[in-house]
């Protein structure tokens, strides 16, 4: 057949009995690799069509599968009755052996791979649901990675440079890296710190249902609350992120109990009681046995929680997760719901129920080598630490830590830059409600986003050490020189990348720079050069609380924070004490 | 502080997984996403569109790019109950909202396709050795509305709104889209699921 004439008119009368019309109609016909134009009567049947596409593509007539808008065409069809005219575009796919009859098919869409492909597509196939196994199993691998996706962050962000601004996709990417790389999550997860977090099943709940998304299912779902409450599962899907060999198993354990659990009227009920119960057994057993296995403890506790609890024990006990320089007291009194205490150990509280102290975690997070990189490489490009600050869930942190204003503390106060300087610590202690309102206020925030304003900030401080140096006598408070601290914007603006690299020197001056840091923050960019000593508020503002007394302001707590917030400013605070007092 | 932060961000993609899954078994379809009806031939096609800004972009976009911008479109294609994209890993598939971007910002109702998954299937393996092979992919040419676009057409004829597919050359006519576009093209959008080949 002459289909390469496919201009000629004269040649339509070949093979094409009913070409008394002899319009020769252009169709493309794409596969997905390829493209052919392929000319044939407006009126042919799909069979003719067939027969000269499968010439053209080399492949048997009946491995060619045609698709136009959505219908299959076959073979008693003409093109007409599709309504295929000239230039439009069929789509093509060449089958492969297991539905045509040869095996080797030299077509260009198959390949053994397609084979592979095929037949996991025909077990979905057969299940007209969603396939669960296969997709569980599918699935199960990348669930791994997802627990594991931050602290995948940490080992190789450093080698990935900015591979994407987008968080999200930054998770991705780890998630990946990890996968290719078993050695690292095993790693990962024998880092105490990793395995204290996930021990903790209320701190992990907490977390979760920060999510607004989960919020919204839960409503929908309130069984998907007790699931979250079923410590078996937790203790399970905790096991199982620690063990990518188990995953499967245990996905489809429990597909099949919480199936299971569906059909159990009362069972909900029963978990519920069986968490409570084994809840504060398995806290304070998790945190007995930190530096030994805590999955151990867990599963050892569960065995454990079928029996009654056993009698609370109120007497705290040591806190695991203290600074590493602190002994663990064994101070007694205090509930499992009391507040804390010591800053050196944090005993557990309402909404900090295993205790785990904060400051452990940061100290574990921000000394490892990982954790610089990060800092160093947010340092390095602004656009990071934006679009890490606007990803949904920093909303939700921030708003956690500004509701916990205890946890946030004891956060920022491991900071290297604060570990040296106590009064630093307590100043900052003070300001911190103050601090983290301004976290909260869109204002700052967008402050803080804004890279250009970032740099302005440094500018700032550069001048003021510039100042300082040069004419000392001028601004006699102001610290000595240190390297300025890139503000970052990020939940917690201690973390001060410029300086990682000096971080593990406590430099005095540049704790005084975060200080005044701080107190522009706070108070809403107010004077710059500000009280920068080493001093306790009361110490420093001695002169203005005095001032302020005489005016008549008695509140001395009230004045403190005013001053404190305006940085010494007697008149800014006087103006806070008046906007705040009843007038 | 950050790691508190990674590991939440972390627990909860598990979660959103877990619970996507759950609410399988549960039955409790309530969601654009598993509503599916099935015959024998006829299968309804679906796209998915997230906004991968989450609203930054149309807050941000006219100030940053000069233009108004309603979203950054990633698609996605659900069709037999999965939901097909393409990002920087590949094809994927998974659940339908099953990846980290949760539910999508809006659904658009395609038709019907008489093709059939064990067809589909091997269409998308064709696709995935050659024109959406993983390092096929390019944020601005040839992304995942662009895989979207071919799909639907293929399934059912008909293209993907174009506002989607336009959003590559709205971006690039700003002068802040061209001087992104270097950090653009190394980038790649993938919100998970599983490759479709079982390759990486």
């Amino acid at each position: 057949m002459a289909e390469q004439g496919a201009a000629d008119l004269g040649n339509n009368n070949n093979n094409k009995p009913e070409a008394s019309e002899g319009t020769i109609i252009k169709v493309t016909v794409k596969t997905p690799k390829d493209k052919e134009e392929i000319a044939i009567a407006e009126d042919a049947s799909v069979t003719q069509f067939k027969e000269e596409i499968s010439k053209r593509f080399k492949a048997k007539q009946d491995q060619l599968v045609l698709i136009f808008a959505g219908k299959i065409l076959k073979d008693g069809d003409s093109l007409s009755q599709h309504g295929i005219k000239d230039g439009l575009t069929v789509h093509l796919v060449i089958k492969t052996a297991h539905k045509a009859a040869d095996g080797g098919s030299t077509s260009a869409s198959s390949s053994t791979s397609t084979q592979a492909g095929s037949s996991s597509a025909s077990s979905p196939a057969a299940n007209p649901a969603p396939t669960t196994v296969p997709a569980g199993s599918g699935q199960a691998p990348t669930q791994t990675p997802n627990i594991m996706s931050g602290f995948g962050d940490l080992a190789s962000l450093a080698g990935l440079g900015m591979g994407s601004a987008n968080f999200m996709e930054l998770q991705q990417q780890m998630q990946r890296q990890l996968m290719s790389n078993p050695e690292m999550l095993s790693q990962i997860m024998e880092n105490p710190l990793v395995q204290n977090m996930m021990s903790n099943p209320d701190l992990m709940r907490q977390m979760i249902m920060a999510n607004p998304q989960m919020q919204q299912l839960m409503e929908r779902n309130p069984e998907i609350s007790h699931m979250l409450n079923n410590p078996e599962l937790m203790r399970q899907t905790m096991e199982l992120a620690r063990n990518p060999a188990m995953m499967q198993e245990m996905m489809r354990n429990q597909d099949r109990a919480l199936s299971n659990l569906e059909s159990i009227p009362g069972g909900y009920n029963a978990l519920r009681r069986m968490y409570t119960d084994i809840q504060e057994p398995m806290f304070s057993a998790a945190r007995e046995q930190f530096g030994n296995n805590p999955f151990s403890a867990l599963g050892g506790n569960s065995d454990s929680g079928a029996q009654p609890s056993r009698t609370e024990n109120r007497e705290p006990l040591p806190n695991p997760w203290g600074p590493p320089n602190s002994s663990n007291p064994s101070e007694s009194g205090g509930g499992t719901t009391g507040s804390t205490s010591t800053s050196g150990t944090t005993n557990p509280s309402v909404s900090n129920p295993l205790g785990v102290n904060p400051a452990s975690l940061g100290n574990g997070m921000f000394n490892s080598p990982g954790m610089q990189s990060l800092l160093q490489q947010i340092s390095e490009n602004p656009q990071l630490m934006q679009n890490m600050l606007s990803a949904p869930y920093m909303r939700s942190m921030m708003q956690s830590l500004a509701q916990n204003p205890e946890l946030a503390s004891q956060v920022m106060m491991n900071n290297p830059l604060f570990a040296g300087n106590p009064q630093l610590q307590e100043q900052f202690r003070s300001q911190l409600p103050i601090f983290l309102q301004q976290m909260q206020n869109p204002e700052a925030l967008s402050v803080m986003t804004n890279p250009r304003a970032m740099q302005a900030l440094m500018q700032i401080q550069q001048g003021l050490q510039t100042l300082q140096t040069e004419a000392p006598g001028l601004m006699p408070s102001l610290m000595t020189g240190g390297i300025p601290g890139v503000p970052t914007g990020g939940a917690v603006p201690a973390e001060n990348p410029a300086s990682s690299p000096s971080s593990a020197a406590t430099n005095p001056a540049q704790q005084q720079l975060m200080q005044q840091m701080l107190q522009m923050f706070a108070g809403g960019g107010g004077s710059g050069g500000g009280n920068g000593t080493s001093q306790t508020p009361e110490v420093r503002f001695q002169t203005q609380l005095d001032q302020l007394n005489a005016m008549g302001f008695i509140n001395r707590e009230a004045n403190l924070q005013a001053l404190i917030a305006t940085g010494g400013d007697i008149n800014a605070a006087i103006e806070r004490l008046l906007g705040s007092q009843p007038s | 502080m950050k790691g508190v932060e990674f590991i939440l961000a972390s627990w909860r993609s598990t979660f959103a997984e877990t619970v996507g899954q759950l609410r399988r078994w549960f039955q409790l379809e309530k969601t654009p996403c598993c509503t599916m009806a099935q015959n024998n031939s006829s299968f309804p096609v679906k796209l998915f569109i997230y906004d991968l800004s989450r609203g930054m972009a149309r807050q941000l976009s006219p100030v940053m790019l000069g233009r108004q911008l309603d979203g950054i479109w990633h698609t996605g294609v659900v069709v037999h109950g999965k939901e097909f994209f393409f990002g920087g890993a590949g094809i994927n598939r998974c659940l339908p909202c099953g990846t980290i971007l949760g539910q999508p910002n809006s659904v658009v109702d395609l038709g019907y396709t008489e093709v059939n998954e064990d067809l589909f299937m091997e269409y998308l393996d064709s696709l995935a050795e050659s024109e959406y092979r993983c390092d096929r992919y390019n944020m601005f040419e040839h992304n995942c509305n662009t895989f979207s676009n071919d799909v639907v057409q293929f399934l059912t004829g008909k293209k993907i709104p174009s506002y989607i597919t336009d959003l590559p050359s709205e971006i690039l006519s700003t002068p802040f889209g061209q001087a992104i576009r270097p950090l653009l093209d190394s980038m790649a959008v993938n919100p998970g699921g599983n490759d479709i080949t079982g390759q990486r």
